[in-house]
């Protein structure tokens, strides 16, 4: 998309929506931009092979990979040409993925939380839940860990000892068309006080992690509208604070027709949780979903992930002037993204967007430029 | 087999009587002529078979189904759980049926519809051909089973929201067979595209009197059109148009007798509860009241399952709705003692691909499962096998000729009856000649 003068989305504000605060245009002169390092496939020839989610660990330059048959993968990214190994975690997807210092935690959609040994892939131990897990997160101390599960509850558990501590329980069961909701993610504030969950419902909660009480409630309707296809999913994919705490990012798309992904709109909004306001809502990318959002080191430029859709990139956005910076195209549907800490590097993961060519999961590692 | 009624199927049951002339009284519809037209055609069949298809419009995911392949690279994230059958696994999304296969129900996993596109199928896969207009599976149902002199609807189909549902015609039958489709309003076209309360549509339209007609005048107007059609019908007793345009007056006139049948709020809160607020749900509930009163051919769409992307999320909104209003129906129909008459069949127009693209969807494939509850089955029975992946069927194919002469069996149809096309006077069999049903699970 070019730059130099504003960008308008065509855009008619109906009766009932929430604040029309959408603004369209395009910041000028983006000093911001991201570089495609390097992109690894994670299988020679073509299969149903899916990359659902990726985490770094914190003390090398390893990385883990969680696909939709169940095996994670490790991989050292600094090798010119990674060596894949792997181990059977789960039955089905790995739909989440933490990395600490001596464990990888993953979550599934078999229902399982598991512990594995960093060194010798050997499983510590499970928590079964009774439905998918959709997302895990780690407090900023690495001392708990939260999981969002498809039973709508979002429980918190002792890193080191998998020891339940308590239970988030506030979102409905059911969406408004009484049809079964999901509980699609989980996010520590970076103070780790908060903990955001958010459902398919359009719905995001804002709970103190220390006491389990609820102190905010943004209600992000748009998330979650019925189709012209009767289709009611779509929901908040992804939540995550503002590094200052602030604010609330929430991505997903604003529903279309979703059977096939078209004529929907993707979505980001963000909140000032505590007044309930809606700050920014950017409608703008195209045809996807947001599956992930992420603030860069800069904490005025957020990254937006389109996963699932017919157009496949990453979005920056500059917070300070409410505007979409930039578009960086990406060979693959983003499912999970990873930082690297202090590093500018960003990792995402997800199948190649042109599946003509052999091996369908990459991994794609990104360098951040200009910050 | 050609089915014939036996005068002492239509016993005028004191339950029947009242819930048949019900609004005739409260309401004032009908008054009088209406209770003697009931009184002569019998009401409700006590034997009568019957057929309630549920349609899952789009092409639902036999994977997410009936036919799981967990930790295959086509499984997808569902876990499979065991049902109530030995050694058979369905999808963790139908926990309420894993409990119930045994009882009323049998599986085929083996469907080859051939044609892996949104066609229609209630034709059996066969095309229109010259002048030949072929019938829906629901059209030809209704013609066997149906009481002619009945003032029920003889074919009913509910339509979904976005009224995608496949429309079935009676084809050479004559539109008297067509059925009467209760299609919803269509949901708003721009965001947040919302379904307002209107667009659910529970029962056909145009079934009250416009507000400045009384009962009386509606009657009489009937009467004198009945007596003048009469008068023109002499001579013309083979013009099929004109038998047509009669029987559809009649059709309507017992239609509005009978709009207690759609009016789901006769129903006691405990029952409507049971079956949900869903649309869905509704919809069942209401295509219970029609077979229980003797409408001899009942569909009901649900859509819309063409899942290109998002499959996983569809599936998993949509499934558990089936799992419990398909429950909920077949443990109703039992205790109303009318399953062992009525057949109840789910299917869709073709099954999803195993492969998941990159968009977590699943494409078209003409290869799905079905199933087959109460009237005519042999529960329990699960009919063919698909490979590890689900690629390809490696046991038992069954084609929709051999699926449609497996329903009309079950309902004491005899599939290779003939009927007469009207446009060129060739026989055309229910089903290919030569076809045979799954005899594997019939009772």
């Amino acid at each position: 998309m070019s730059v130099g003068r504003p960008q308008y989305i065509a855009f008619s504000w109906q009766p009932g929506w929430t604040h029309p605060l959408t603004n369209f245009l395009m910041a000028e002169s983006p000093s911001i931009d991201m570089k495609l390092v390097r992109q690894v496939p994670f299988q020679k020839d073509k299969n149903a092979l899916d990359l659902l989610s990726v985490g770094r660990a914190p003390d090398s330059t390893l990385a883990y990979v969680g696909g939709n048959n169940g095996k994670i993968f490790e991989l050292d990214l600094a090798a010119s040409e990674p060596a894949l190994t792997s181990w059977d975690a789960h039955v089905s997807f790995v739909s989440s993925l933490i990395v600490t210092a001596g464990y990888v935690i993953s979550a599934g959609s078999d229902h399982q939380l598991a512990w594995w040994d960093r060194s010798t892939w050997k499983c510590l131990r499970r928590a079964e839940h009774s439905k998918w897990i959709r997302s895990i997160a780690i407090s900023p101390d690495g001392r708990t860990l939260a999981s969002a599960c498809d039973d709508m509850v979002c429980r918190l558990w002792e890193t080191e000892t998998g020891k339940p501590i308590r239970e988030f329980k506030g979102h409905a069961s059911l969406t408004p068309y009484n049809l079964i909701s999901k509980l699609y993610s989980c996010s520590f504030s970076r103070d780790g006080i908060h903990l955001a969950t958010a459902d398919q419902a359009g719905r995001a909660l804002v709970w103190e992690a220390a006491s389990g009480k609820q102190v905010g409630d943004i209600r992000a309707p748009l998330f979650y509208t019925h189709d012209t296809n009767g289709h009611t999913y779509g929901g908040i994919r992804t939540v995550i604070f503002s590094p200052d705490g602030k604010w609330l990012a929430l991505g997903g798309n604003l529903a279309g027709d979703t059977s096939n992904i078209g004529g929907s709109k993707s979505m980001i909004q963000i909140y000032d949780w505590r007044k309930g306001e809606l700050v920014h809502d950017f409608r703008v990318g195209g045809n996807f979903f947001y599956e992930r959002i992420h603030f860069l080191r800069d904490p005025k430029v957020l990254l937006g992930a389109a996963g699932a859709g017919s157009e496949h990139k990453l979005v920056l956005f500059d917070l300070e002037k409410g505007a979409m910076m930039k578009e960086v195209k990406s060979p693959i549907h983003v499912f999970d993204l990873c930082g690297s800490g202090t590093s500018d590097e960003v990792c995402t993961v997800g199948p190649l967007t042109d599946q003509r060519h052999a091996g369908r999961g990459h991994l794609v590692l990104w360098k951040i430029t200009g910050a | 087999m050609s089915r014939t009624h036996r005068p002492e199927e239509y016993v005028l049951s004191r339950r029947s009587f009242l819930s048949t002339t019900g609004l005739g009284f409260a309401g004032g519809l009908g008054g009088l002529s209406l209770l003697k037209s009931f009184a002569l055609a019998g009401a409700i069949p006590r034997e009568q078979k019957r057929v309630l298809v549920i349609f899952l419009n789009g092409g639902a995911s036999q994977l997410e189904t009936w036919d799981p392949k967990p930790g295959r690279p086509t499984g997808g994230p569902f876990l499979s759980i065991p049902t109530s059958v030995p050694g058979y696994r369905i999808s963790e999304l139908m926990p309420k049926m894993a409990l119930r296969i045994h009882k009323h129900t049998a599986v085929i996993r083996s469907l080859d519809t051939k044609n892996g596109d949104h066609v229609s199928v209630m034709e059996g896969g066969k095309p229109a051909s010259g002048v030949l207009r072929y019938p829906g599976l629901g059209a030809m149902v209704a013609h066997e089973l149906a009481n002619p002199d009945s003032q029920l609807p003889y074919h009913v189909m509910f339509s979904d929201y976005i009224g995608q549902s496949y429309y079935e015609t009676a084809g050479f039958l004559g539109s008297r067979w067509d059925p009467i489709n209760i299609k919803p309003g269509t949901v708003a076209a721009v965001p947040p595209f919302t379904i307002p309360h209107s667009a659910l549509k529970l029962a056909p339209d145009g079934l009250t009197l416009p507000h400045e007609l009384r009962d009386a005048e509606h009657f009489e107007r009937g009467e004198l059109r009945e007596l003048l059609s009469r008068q023109f019908a002499k001579g013309r007793e083979h013009d099929s148009t004109v038998s047509s345009f009669n029987s559809s007056y009649s059709r309507v006139r017992g239609l509005m007798g009978n709009a207690h049948l759609f009016d789901i709020e006769r129903e006691p809160q405990k029952v409507r509860d049971r079956y949900g607020p869903t649309s869905f749900g509704k919809q069942a509930l209401i295509a219970r009241r029609l077979i229980e009163a003797g409408v001899p051919y009942v569909r009901v769409n649900r859509g819309w399952w063409d899942t290109h992307g998002q499959n996983f999320e569809a599936h998993h909104e949509m499934v558990p709705e089936l799992d419990h209003v398909l429950s909920v129906l077949l443990d109703e129909l039992e205790e109303r003692d009318l399953l062992r008459n009525t057949l109840v069949v789910t299917f869709s127009e073709m099954g999803r691909t195993p492969h998941i693209n990159g968009n977590q969807g699943r494409d078209h494939f003409p290869r799905t499962s079905a199933t087959l509850s109460g009237c005519g089955i042999k529960p329990g029975v699960i009919h063919g096998a698909t490979d590890e992946n689900g690629n390809d069927i490696v046991e038992g194919r069954v084609s929709m000729q051999q699926f449609f002469a497996t329903i009309f069996k079950a309902v004491g149809i005899n599939h290779q009856k003939e009927n007469i096309s009207a446009a060129d006077g060739r026989p055309v069999p229910l089903t290919d000649y030569g076809t045979e049903p799954v005899k594997e699970v019939l009772a």
